[in-house]
């Protein structure tokens, strides 16, 4: 065969085949639209559809997002659920000892669990230190903390006389993490520690100095986190696509947020910028065995290309060295088509975090929060007044970044688990009322005086709460009492199936009980006569009656 | 064409090669079977440095022992006056994450053996509940009347786990491959008046895993 005709051709094998190394992940647009408005409980449900790969590769990065969710909602003990097995995943070790070799021939997507990259590995620590601060589980918040200041390693310049370069580790800079761990110790009791922390943290940002101050001068009984904006989106650049690099999805600034509560606001500094984190060669892990591919690959095709071009010829050794070249050049191909870089990440970690502790000794109204300039990101917070004598409350508070009318609500509309009755006596939601509490005596009491008519002889209240409980199930709704989130879905008032009450003083709070829903329609016949039985007075009874009457 | 050109000789050689191979071959396929079914057996290694339940139930199992055979139930007896102890959960000062269901059960079963039962009540030493669980249980519907002074604790039943890290490279790659976690595990009990500990157990609980610590 000239050698001409084998060059060409060899060349449009490698170039068929540098072509398949994949169209890489792509971030959930609706997912991202949901969160931008708060809707965290439809984000939910999305992220509940979301089924596993066959290969469980991506479990990981489905879990993060469900507890992120999760705690963005209120409900710390459902994000528990998820984030236990992040946790785990995350403590294991040398989880993809084993396909390092298979990940030179296949695109790491396809072979590699995602484990994300050091930074996002931080932020998940974070986000379940969140989870266990949240619920007052200072320990446990304390060790997750802890696992989110691992060292981290930087290029080493110091033997550039020798040419002996190299990474040497380096204490952490994520000041979020100092922060959390300091609280954290702060509540435990453990004041040296909490000052060595916050010191760490103020050390990584001098701007958090202020943050310090109130901590150890112990002026708050409240903290809020409060998450804006959403993370860099992570691309593969360069030739091959064998490089990445991350493009804000919201740009970076130094805006404060700002905190109103009693005629009085205060602004705190950013306690973590997740744009600058991505940047930074520090928290990123993976690149350079891609560009070994890359570089393997290239010096594969180039060697088998002048292997297979060369020689004799006539005779078996010529069609040996053919084979080997040719062979040499597929192999150097699929390293190099599939040294294309991953691109999974968790598209749901915020831009900016910040730390805000504040005294509201006694203040129960609205809180409002807002970073300076974006006017899309105001958010009024409700009953974060409520808790235990003595206790220090930590809410987890993820601002919108679209507008959103119910943010500036500055009343809770329906009786809940955490803030209770409203002034006025109402009727359970399922009846057409604003009780959205988890039924007990006191809301059939609230609903008897609201106009429900109860009949029982012996013991009516109790007589009309069993009903009541029995109606919910009948019309497949179920009930979380108070401290029971684990396993909530959907909430009723935005179509779901499950009644119960998120933390006060958080979002998904505020989006649910601060916000006019549409009034519940009986889905059951059982429903519906039970209203014409026990509405008498109301003109809503009247038409319901219509409905079931013959 | 070369073939054609072997004599009988180079034929018969090459017979037996070709048993000598088909004999490698079944070999080395036995060889990887056997490896194979000797792998499948053995348990898969430790992956992680948290804490399994086996070293929490080790623990406990220690610490009773040291509890059975301390110089505050030996000083006690029949006669005593009456101890009232109320436990606390577990202190999380780890780098594991420790459900709170878990710090309670470690706490309770250190008590719950049936033996350690008696023995505490041959000492007089009644087992309280704790607050928490009273509020649980008071808002699951049931009341408790107020404690007189006679019924306060007298002592307090404590645990902590604290743990320390180390992390390095073995294979002086850039990250840290092997990370090493030591567990304390110590348990005590104070006289709530008196602030006087009387008593204290610990055990120790290492656990070394290698593997890339980032990924």
């Amino acid at each position: 065969m000239p050698g001409f005709v084998r060059i060409v051709a060899a060349l449009g094998l490698v170039a068929q085949l540098t072509g398949c190394g994949g169209s890489g992940y792509q971030a959930d647009a609706r997912l991202l639209g949901l969160v931008a408005r708060a809707e965290f409980g439809r984000a939910r449900e999305v992220l509940a559809l979301q089924t596993p790969d066959a290969d469980r590769h991506n479990d990981l990065l489905y879990a993060t997002k469900r507890g992120m969710m999760a705690l963005a909602e209120g409900l710390p003990d459902a994000a528990d659920r998820d984030f236990e097995i992040v946790f785990e995943t995350l403590r294991t070790q040398g989880l993809n000892a084993d396909r390092t070799t298979e990940s030179i021939f296949v695109n790491e997507e396809g072979v590699r669990i995602w484990k994300g990259e050091p930074f996002e590995q931080a932020m998940a620590y974070a986000a379940i230190a969140l989870t266990d601060a949240s619920r007052g589980d200072w320990g446990n918040a304390r060790a997750s903390a802890v696992n989110a200041l691992f060292h981290l390693r930087e290029y080493d310049e110091t033997g550039s006389d020798t040419g002996d370069f190299g990474y040497r580790p380096v204490v952490s800079d994520f000041a979020l993490g100092y922060l959390l761990k300091g609280i954290a110790a702060l509540e435990m009791f453990r004041r040296e520690e909490a000052e060595e922390e916050l010191a760490n943290a103020v050390a990584s940002d001098a701007a958090l100095a202020p943050v310090r101050d109130v901590l150890l001068a112990g002026n708050y009984d409240t903290i809020l986190v409060i998450d804006y904006g959403f993370a860099p989106r992570r691309e593969a650049v360069g030739a091959g696509g064998v490089a990445v690099r991350y493009f804000p999805r919201t740009r970076s600034d130094n805006a404060a947020v700002a905190v109103s509560f009693a005629g009085t606001t205060r602004r705190f500094p950013q306690a973590c910028d997740v744009n600058t984190m991505a940047h930074d060669a520090r928290w990123q892990s993976r690149e350079s065995i891609r560009r070994f591919k890359q570089g393997l690959g290239e010096a594969m095709v180039l060697g088998g290309l002048v292997l297979a071009s060369t020689g004799g010829t006539d005779g078996d050794d010529d069609i040996a060295r053919l084979a080997a070249g040719a062979g040499l050049m597929l192999l150097g191909a699929i390293a190099q088509s599939n040294s294309r870089a991953d691109t999974r990440h968790n598209e749901l970690l915020p831009q900016r975090v910040y730390v805000v502790p504040l005294m509201l000794d006694g203040y129960s109204g609205p809180v409002r929060v807002q970073v300076d300039n974006r006017a899309d990101s105001l958010m009024t917070l409700h009953g974060l007044h409520l808790r235990d004598p003595g206790e220090t409350v930590l809410r987890y508070v993820r601002l919108p970044s679209a507008r959103v009318e119910w943010a500036a609500a500055d009343r809770v509309l329906y009786a809940n688990d955490a803030t209770g009755a409203l002034p006025e006596p109402t009727l359970p939601w399922i009846l057409g009322g604003r009780d959205a509490r988890f039924p007990t005596q006191e809301v059939v009491h609230d609903a008897e005086r609201a106009g429900l008519e109860v009949f029982s002889t012996t013991d009516p209240i109790t007589d009309t709460l069993g009903e009541i409980r029995e109606l919910y199930r009948a019309e497949g709704i179920r009930l979380f009492p108070p401290g029971d989130t684990r396993l909530v879905t959907g909430h009723l008032f935005e179509g779901g199936h499950s009644l119960f009450t998120p933390l006060p003083g958080t979002t998904g709070f505020t989006r649910l009980f601060a916000r006019q829903h549409t009034p519940y329609q009986p889905k059951t016949n059982q429903l519906r006569n039970f209203l014409a039985q026990h509405m008498h007075n109301t003109p809503a009874a009247e038409t319901l009656r219509e409905e079931v009457t013959p | 064409m070369r073939r054609l050109w072997q004599s009988d000789r180079d034929c018969g050689r090459e017979r037996a090669k070709e048993r000598s191979g088909v004999a490698l071959c079944v070999f080395v396929a036995t060889a990887i079977a056997l490896s194979a079914a000797i792998g499948c057996a053995t348990p898969p290694p430790q992956r992680t440095t948290r804490l399994a339940d086996a070293d929490l139930t080790q623990a406990v199992l220690t610490v009773r022992e040291q509890l059975a055979e301390s110089a505050f139930l030996r000083s006690r007896d029949e006669t005593s006056p009456e101890a009232r102890l109320v436990v606390r959960r577990v202190e999380n000062l780890s780098t594991d994450r420790i459900a709170i269901a878990e710090q309670w059960s470690l706490v309770l079963r250190l008590l719950a053996a049936p033996n350690t039962q008696e023995l505490l009540q041959n000492k007089r030493i009644v087992v309280q509940l704790p607050p928490e669980k009273v509020r649980l249980l008071e808002r699951g519907g049931l009341r408790f009347d107020e404690f007189a002074q006679e019924s306060w604790p007298t002592h307090m039943l404590k645990a902590q786990i604290a743990s320390a890290t180390r992390a390095g490279s073995l294979a002086g790659s850039r990250d840290a491959d092997v990370r090493k976690e030591y567990y304390l595990l110590s348990f005590a009990i104070e006289e709530i008046q008196s602030r006087e500990l009387v008593w204290q157990g610990t055990t120790e609980v290492a656990r070394e895993v290698r593997g890339s610590v980032i990924d």
